[in-house]
């Protein structure tokens, strides 16, 4: 008699109930290779900076199943619900599945050849008429490695322009000027293990329980676990994150950058600092102040060493003295009473302080140097590079580090910490990738900003966009909306879903998605997780690296990729690893991130990974005996910088007399494209809302739910408001989330950025409120 | 091929309907089920009314049936029963997965009602009590599995109110928090938010009949 | 396509009564009734909708005390129906 599967799962059910009163019986055999008949592969969740690692179950060429992996050592086989619903993040409605090409309004079918013909055909042309220059490529912190890689390869080795940009510029810029300008090497001294570790942690600007679900866990653990722990919010709204910590200190939008110098000025003037870790480690110095806020077109800033004095350890006290807790409190709105505190407890002696900021930090008109006083806090107490007493920037994106940073598919950057403008870098960089060097622009290329607003000027005629979203995510977008649409640029747009960009797409592709492709991530925690192929893509849908070789094929350019079909995924990576390797990047061979959940860089040569960088305790590059040693920075000496107080771009007036922030929620992930595709989590937030403090609503008469109009100087949407929900603002300020494809809140937002790290500031501007 | 059963425990068991599997799932000796997920019965019988409605048998009595708290709803929350409610028919109901109550402040349907079948002493509406939320299969919560979901949470209107989180460490990661919900009946108005926003396929929190809070003298 | 194990309690003297009734539903296999009243079946239906209505109809049946789920699967193996 043939028993079918149908017939097993029914045996095993019979079987379960009877276990249930008690009756205990086996499942036969059968029953449970038709339950376990699904093959799992292990692969980093899709989503958010984190990192979890999940188990993917394939039946019949779909995932089944997916579930956190217990030997995850990020997660331990949890998730949020973000990662519980993953694989539906593929079978939503409307997948792409065939290029679209438009004809007037319309767009049409195509083959492969065809797009791809005609793409090269517009890049050719642009190039002929306008040179190199007037061509860009967008990627994407979601890219997995190799995607990044060979972007970089074909737009700064290949087409020869540096117009190659990630999202993470939205995200992660500031970020990473602040450690390059800082210790001269991207990326955090610290890990995970530092919220298992330390003692106290001091949030500036952060809503971790929302943005970074499962970390949050870990750092609550370490709280329950521990009574001394201390965990500190500074913020300018009150959310899940305040609801768990011990303190929630209120601060004024923008007031991070005056109420770190005063709490520095408390350092230094009651000597709260390590005087041996200062004289053996750090340089001060002075910057370019009087910066600009990016709001006109083409504008330059730059930090030229011409414009960076040396101080010394007095003169820097001397220029400090202004900032005094008053100061500090009358700017941040910090009473001078707590800045003190906050002196005192980032020089407790016996306490292990950490710093975690992410985009209230990020997003700034003046981020970087934002960045740069949070490290000095840790330099001047020598609260650094100690297992559990670090400071941490936290990552949004799966692959911002991974990708967009080491692999540096930004407008200046080559991988490993290089950068075009670096004579010495652009020749190794020419010599892994077997071209001249002249071939590799010396000149830095569009930043993302710039790059879309080039287009409204009609500099730029051709823009591939992959695995992202501008036209939603991009601030005051309605400009660079209104110059899509008037067709401008040739823009193509490689996604999975139709999205806010592909609408004004001149070519629509469709993408292969996570495990439908072979891929690398790389997490905040600097550890490098691969996962194989396990479904097919739906349709005529293809993975981006495919996408662009074959894009490089009709550009002459296909002898970039000189990689055999079978072994392309390690070729390319063996190929990108020689960059890392001697530099402290130090990547592991492709073999051995098949076997392990993720190794954290450098990697050491017996194979083990680095928990703790720059200590003699974990660092591979620093000797026993050594202690501390910041090799990547001039002299082995990194730099406090003296970073005063300059306003933001906008602040709320007469007219305008709200602040205005946006930012994330728990259920939706980024623009909304793949999550606002999840039943589920649609279901539990179906759209956005605008937050408000109480007082504020009362005053304007709205209550909760009601539909309320928020106006800036750009542009104006109607959203229902939420009070006293998940989250609420301080007084006078606003918030909401930018998931929502239906309303695009980024047509409000100042296309203000900081002039370091052109990152915009999507956390301040002012509106104006009334009842709708 | 099968053989005899050995189990001894099923004494009268009877062989209903002939199938293949039937013998299959009775001649399973030994032990070895991985996970086994027991779901108590639903409350039968409770009906989720709108807003201050009065006590069951009252309001059966009272309710004329004339739609008009239905009209008044802005989110069409309330729904007129059809014949399954059998003498229940024409009366309004809200069923919390299709749309919950959204807690107007001024209470519309209350207002619109012509018959005192809702009550209109009731303004405040977090003195409301539809039903009260219950977590009725902890096994399935996510959160109490220790995962970061808490939607139900975010989405009450009395967040930390009607429903807390509880931390507690979790022993098998043994680095994790488990953020469990609480829900408190002395505050929970049964809008059924929860139950509506429970990403699970069948909620894993409902609303249910309100029980009296049986009072004694300890006071803590 | 769900399938799930169930446990319906009634009163010991009627349990083969509701076995019999029960059985008679399109979609439900009696497994085993024990001694206490207790009757093991399975539930198949083509949508979870409708299997929560056939598991509701179970408990309409007079005599049944409760019913209570004790497995549940609701893989997709469509391609196997014949
Ligand atoms: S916390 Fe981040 S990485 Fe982990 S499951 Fe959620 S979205 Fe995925
Ligand atoms: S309070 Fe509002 S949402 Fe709730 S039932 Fe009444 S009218 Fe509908
Ligand atoms: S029913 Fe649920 S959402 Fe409504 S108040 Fe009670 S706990 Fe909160
Ligand atoms: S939404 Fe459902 S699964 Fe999530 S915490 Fe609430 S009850 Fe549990």
């Amino acid at each position: 008699m043939e028993l079918t599967r149908r017939d097993f799962i029914k045996a095993s059910a019979a079987a379960a109930a009877f276990a249930a009163v008690g009756v205990s019986v086996a499942r036969p055999k059968g029953a449970e290779a038709a339950e376990t008949g699904i093959t799992w592969g292990k692969a980093p969740c899709r989503y958010c900076g984190v990192g979890c690692c999940v188990l993917v179950g394939v039946k019949g060429g779909k995932i089944v199943a997916t579930k956190g992996d217990p030997a995850g050592p990020v997660n331990k086989g949890l998730n949020c619900i973000k990662g519980y619903f993953l694989s539906k993040a593929l079978y939503g409605k409307g997948r792409l599945t065939t290029p679209l090409i438009r004809k007037g309004n319309k767009m049409v079918e195509a083959s492969w050849d065809e797009a791809l013909t005609l793409i090269a055909s517009k890049y050719k042309e642009a190039i002929a008429a306008h040179g190199p220059d007037s061509v860009a490529m967008y990627g994407s912190g979601q890219w997995t490695i190799h995607e990044g890689y060979t972007a970089s390869k074909l737009m700064k080795g290949g087409i020869g322009t540096n117009n190659l940009e990630p999202n993470a510029r939205l995200c992660m810029a500031s970020a990473v000027v602040g450690f390059m300008n800082t210790f001269g090497s991207d990326e955090p001294m610290g890990c995970y293990d530092d919220l298992d570790l330390g003692d106290t942690y001091i949030l500036w600007g952060a809503n971790m329980a929302e943005a970074h679900p499962v970390l949050f866990s870990r750092l609550i653990d370490n709280k329950l676990k521990h009574p001394g722990v201390k965990l500190i919010d500074i913020a300018t709204r009150k959310t899940r994150t305040t609801k768990m910590a011990d303190e929630y200190i209120a601060m004024k939008p923008h007031g991070d950058l005056a109420a770190v110098n005063a709490i520095i000025h408390v350092i230094l003037r009651d000597k709260l600092y390590d005087e041996s870790f200062i004289k053996q480690h750090v340089n001060f110095k002075r910057g370019k102040e009087n910066a600009p806020y990016g709001l006109k077109d083409k504008e330059v800033f730059n930090e030229t060493p011409a414009d960076i004095k040396n101080l010394t350890f007095d003169e820097y006290k001397e220029l400090m003295k202004q900032f005094t807790p008053q100061w500090g409190e009358k700017i941040s709105g910090i009473p001078a009473k707590k800045i003190e505190e906050l002196a005192r407890i980032y020089s407790d002696k016996s306490r292990k302080v950490n710093s975690l900021w992410t985009m209230g930090v990020n997003q700034h008109a003046r981020g970087v140097w934002v960045n740069n006083l949070i490290y000095n806090l840790h330099l001047l107490t020598g609260k650094i590079c100690k297992p559990g007493e670090n400071p941490l920037s936290l990552t949004g994106q799966p692959s911002a580090c991974g990708t967009a940073r080491e692999v540096g598919t930004f407008a200046h950057r080559l991988p490993a910490d290089m950068v075009v403008m670096n004579e010495a870098h652009r020749k190794k960089t020419a010599e892994i990738w077997g071209i001249d060097p002249a071939k590799i622009s010396a000149k830095v290329g569009l930043h993302t900003m710039e790059m879309f607003r080039a287009i409204d000027r009609g500099e730029l005629k051709c823009i591939w966009i992959q695995c992202t979203n501008p036209f939603q995510s991009l601030p005051n977008v309605s400009r660079l909306r209104k110059a899509a649409e008037a067709r401008k640029a040739f823009i193509v747009v490689s996604d999975i879903y139709p999205t806010k960009s592909t609408e004004v797409a001149d070519v629509i592709l469709p993408s292969a998605s996570w495990v439908e492709k072979e891929g690398v991530f790389g997490n905040t925690e600097r550890r490098t997780q691969q996962w194989f192929k396990m479904i097919e893509p739906p349709g005529q849908a293809k993975a981006d690296t495919w996408q662009l070789i074959e894009f490089a094929k009709r550009m002459g350019l296909g002898h970039l990729f000189p990689y055999s079909e079978k072994g392309f995924y390690k070729e390319m990576w063996e190929e990108y690893r020689k960059f890392t390797i001697g530099v402290g990047k130090d990547l592991a061979p492709y073999e051995a991130y098949a076997k392990v959940r993720g190794l954290r860089w450098p990697v050491k040569p017996d194979g083990k990974e680095t928990r703790w960088r720059y200590t003699e305790t974990d660092d591979p590059y620093v000797k026993k005996g050594e202690g501390v040693k910041f090799y990547k920075a001039p002299g082995n000496k990194v730099n406090a910088w003296f970073r005063p107080y300059e306003p933001p771009a906008e602040s709320p007036d007469k007219e305008y007399p709200f602040w205005f922030c946006t930012g994330r929620l728990l259920e939706h992930w980024h623009t909304g494209t793949m999550t606002g595709r999840v039943p589920e989590l649609k279901r539990a937030v179906p759209g956005a809302t605008i937050e408000m403090h109480p007082e504020d609503a009362k005053r304007i008469g709205i209550k909760n739910r009601d539909m309320v109009r928020i106006t800036s100087r750009r542009g104006t949407i109607v959203l229902p408001a939420e009070i006293n929900g998940r989250s609420t603002p301080e007084k006078g300020s606003v918030f909401t989330t930018f998931f929502d494809e239906t309303k695009l809140i980024n047509e409000l937002c100042i296309d203000a950025f900081d002039p370091l790290s052109k990152e915009p500031d999507f956390k301040k501007c002012a509106v104006k409120i009334k009842k709708a | 091929m099968p053989t005899e059963p050995t189990h001894t425990d099923i004494s009268r068991r009877q062989f209903l309907k002939g199938s293949a599997i039937t013998p299959l799932a009775l001649m399973l000796a030994g032990s070895g089920i991985a996970a086994v997920y027991l779901r108590p019965a639903t409350a039968g019988g409770f009906t989720l009314r709108p807003p201050g409605a009065i006590t069951e048998k009252r309001f059966l009595a009272a309710c004329v049936r004339c739609g008009k708290c239905a009209q008044a709803c802005p989110y069409k929350s309330i729904k007129m029963a059809g014949g399954e409610a059998g003498v229940g028919i024409g009366t309004p109901i809200i069923i919390p997965r299709e749309m919950p109550c959204y807690l107007c402040s001024d209470l519309p349907c209350i207002k619109a009602c012509p018959s005192g079948a809702l009550d209109k002493k009731l303004e405040d509406i977090e003195k409301v009590r539809m039903g009260t939320a219950v977590i009725i299969d902890r096994e399935s919560c996510l959160s109490i599995r220790g995962l970061r979901c808490e939607v139900c949470y975010r989405q009450c209107p009395l967040i930390d109110k009607a429903i807390t989180i509880e931390p507690r460490h979790n022993t098998r990661t043994g680095e994790h928090t488990i953020m469990e919900p609480v829900v408190h009946k002395e505050k929970c108005v049964g809008c059924g938010i929860c139950e509506q926003s429970c990403v699970l396929p069948k909620p894993v929190i409902v609303v249910q009949r309100t029980v009296e809070i049986q009072k004694d003298n300890y006071e803590f | 396509m769900p399938i799930s194990g169930i446990v319906v309690r009634c009163l010991g003297s009627c349990a083969d009564s509701v076995a019999n009734q029960m059985a008679a539903f399109e979609g439900v296999e009696v497994h085993g009734v024990l001694p206490d009243g207790q009757i093991i079946a399975v539930v198949e239906a083509d949508t979870v909708d409708g299997e929560v209505t056939l598991v509701t109809e179970l408990q309409s049946i007079e005599d049944v005390i409760s019913v209570q789920l004790a497995y549940h699967n609701f893989e997709d193996f469509e391609a196997e129906r014949p």
